[in-house]
């Protein structure tokens, strides 16, 4: 365990003032919106909706206006794996490619410690650094909620924010994880960026009904995508967790696989000079 | 005859028909290498010969097609982590993390044996070799940058140091630094080094035996002083005036010697060492104001294994004569 965490506590070194600095924006951002939402002329709001078309009110989810979780949900959590997803990917997809580029993997994996001790090193960080990152903004988040009268009358339901925080993790983990797996397939940056956020993209549009998951479903790949086990309309906005251990359970199991996956295929890579 | 167990403990490196393939572009082909434990062996050939190859493959950071290989007794490829705990590797090209002090580097490297790294002794070399630690690497010269690479293969106690292209990127004066460093750390643990080098005069001076790698198979592995032995042997001599070297060269059996060349009053030939009674008695009757035999030096030999074309020898020959020529005229002994 000592190597392993040797592995990760350097990269956490390098990234603290990214984690810190990403973390505390996006934080901004969510304690703006929350604190936007008092002085929102709602009435006016609804006139606005009224004229969209179905279908883009569909993006938004279960919308309703008069709750605040589900006006702050629709503003904020349903972008936040955008938001944080493609910082993600763009870190995983250099973390171990960018070692083989610069050379320092050869003088790292030339000492005594296993490529699977190594990966996990790497994975780890990344898991600390999406934890570390939704818990900061959460943190803003939080602190918005405690402090808005609209949130206050509404009641403060902190089971939502957690389950905020733990949904997000685990989907954040699946995109990292996948550019982590084409990391150790291509061993190059750019291949594995642009793989990575190729498959983000074409599973966020699988998905098709983001934001409404529970609706009727017609579009049977939407079960295929890792966005359609991220439903924060349902925990957040509404409060309902009927789908929330079904979204762990699969959520988990994705990032299992694809950390298996990314082990035995580095395990059996060449490390190019 | 050594029993196996025997031969596991004076055995350090054992390769067996290592053969490793890029594509169709070959690597290195049924390498069988073996190197004795306490020994400098030294790892000879140019560019694009295997040598590198060969290192990565024992460190398991590529796979062999076919064949195996040891080091320490253990498989490479199923105990590389027990190997590596013993191991320190200095690669040809080092990377180095260019936001991180050379200290950080070190230390993170360091951390990943599962035994401490004394860093008093870290500091030590760092002195020897006139490093600052706390300097980011992406200040550094590459030389310097170099320079913790060295520390990182000279600070921990292990029995054996892969050292690929070493040297490469240093100045003379700490390229000598770092081979006192070397033989000091070698005399006093006994460890093993197999040294990957093109600079032959350095793999001369430091190494027992030699392996001669050519288009990924070994060609020769002798000790240095064996190899020198085996071949011929450089003759130079300056006549008084030029008629004597003309008729010192017409009475020469051609067939004893090889490379003949004359240059005004000068002429410079080879020949084996034991042929060379015979060829003595020639100068009986010519006047010579110089008369010099050297050894040949492992470039060479190393140019006899690799069959350079007779154009490559005979400008490395006219090289050597001249850079000889002038180290001589330095010291006050070519014309007396």
């Amino acid at each position: 365990m000592k190597k392993i965490f040797a592995v990760t506590k350097e990269d956490l070194r390098d990234k603290t003032w990214f984690l810190i600095g990403l973390g505390v924006l996006i934080g901004l951002l969510g304690l703006y919106l929350v604190n936007l939402l008092s002085s929102l002329d709602l009435s006016g709001l609804q006139a606005y909706l009224d004229t969209l078309p179905e279908s883009l009110l569909a993006l938004l989810g279960p919308l309703d206006i008069a709750n605040p979780y589900s006006l702050f949900n629709a503003y904020f959590f349903s972008f936040l794996s955008l938001y944080c997803g493609v910082f993600l990917v763009y870190m995983a997809s250099s973390l171990v490619p960018q070692e083989v580029e610069n050379n320092t993997i050869d003088l790292v994996l030339s000492k005594p410690v296993s490529r699977e001790k190594y990966l996990t090193g790497k994975i780890i960080f990344l898991y600390v650094f999406t934890t570390c990152l939704i818990g900061l903004i959460l943190m803003f988040v939080a602190a918005g909620m405690a402090s808005s009268n609209m949130f206050i009358e509404e009641g403060l339901h902190w089971e939502r924010i957690i389950a905020i925080f733990l949904t997000a993790t685990l989907h954040l983990g699946t995109l990292a994880m996948t550019a982590v797996f084409f990391s150790t397939v291509f061993l190059s940056t750019k291949k594995t960026l642009a793989a990575a956020v190729i498959t983000m993209f074409l599973m966020f549009f699988m998905d098709g009904s983001y934001g409404t998951a529970g609706a009727a479903v017609s579009n049977p790949l939407r079960y295929a995508s890792t966005w359609f086990y991220y439903n924060p309309a349902q925990y957040f906005g509404t409060g309902n967790f009927a789908s929330f251990p079904r979204d762990v359970f699969v959520l988990v199991c994705v990032n299992v696989g694809l950390i298996i996956a990314s082990i035995i295929v580095f395990r059996e890579r060449d490390i190019p000079v | 005859m050594k029993s196996d167990r025997e031969m596991n403990t004076s055995t350090v490196i054992q390769t067996r028909n290592l053969t490793k393939y890029y594509g169709k572009n070959r690597g290195i082909e049924n390498l069988n290498l073996q190197v004795r434990k306490g020994e400098i062996f030294g790892f000879l050939g140019p560019n694009g010969a295997g040598k590198t190859t060969t290192i990565r493959l024992l460190l398991d950071l590529i796979h062999a097609k076919s064949g195996e290989a040891t080091i320490l007794g253990h498989n490479v490829r199923t105990e590389s982590e027990l190997i590596r705990e013993r191991v320190a590797y200095l690669p040809g090209e080092l990377g180095i993390f260019k936001d991180w002090t050379a200290s950080r580097t070190l230390s993170y490297l360091f951390k990943l044996y599962d035994r401490s790294v004394n860093w008093e002794k870290v500091e030590e070399l760092a002195r020897s070799l006139n490093l600052d630690l706390h300097k980011k690497t992406r200040e550094l010269s590459r030389g310097n940058k170099q320079k913790i690479g060295i520390i990182s293969v000279l600070a921990p106690d292990v029995e054996l140091l892969i050292l690929d292209e070493p040297t490469s990127g240093l100045d003379p004066l700490v390229n000598n630094e770092f081979y006192k460093l070397l033989l000091a750390k070698q005399v006093a643990s006994g460890c093993t080094v197999f040294l990957s080098s093109h600079q032959l005069e350095e793999i001369e001076k430091i190494a027992h035996r030699v392996g001669i790698i050519r288009q990924g198979s070994l060609v020769e592995v002798a000790a240095v002083t064996q190899l020198k032995q085996l071949a011929l042997k450089h003759v130079e001599l300056s006549f008084t005036a030029s008629s004597d070297a003309k008729t010192f060269v017409g009475k020469l059996p051609k067939k004893l010697v090889k490379n003949l060349a004359v240059e005004g009053s000068r002429a410079r030939f080879l020949s084996k060492r034991e042929e060379l009674p015979l060829l003595l008695p020639q100068l009986a009757d010519t006047s010579f104001s110089d008369f010099n035999i050297r050894d040949s030096t492992l470039e060479d030999i190393f140019l006899e294994y690799y069959g350079a074309t007779t154009n490559e020898k005979q400008a490395n020959i006219e090289r050597k004569t001249k850079t000889s020529l002038r180290q001589e005229k330095q010291k006050g002994r070519w014309f007396k």
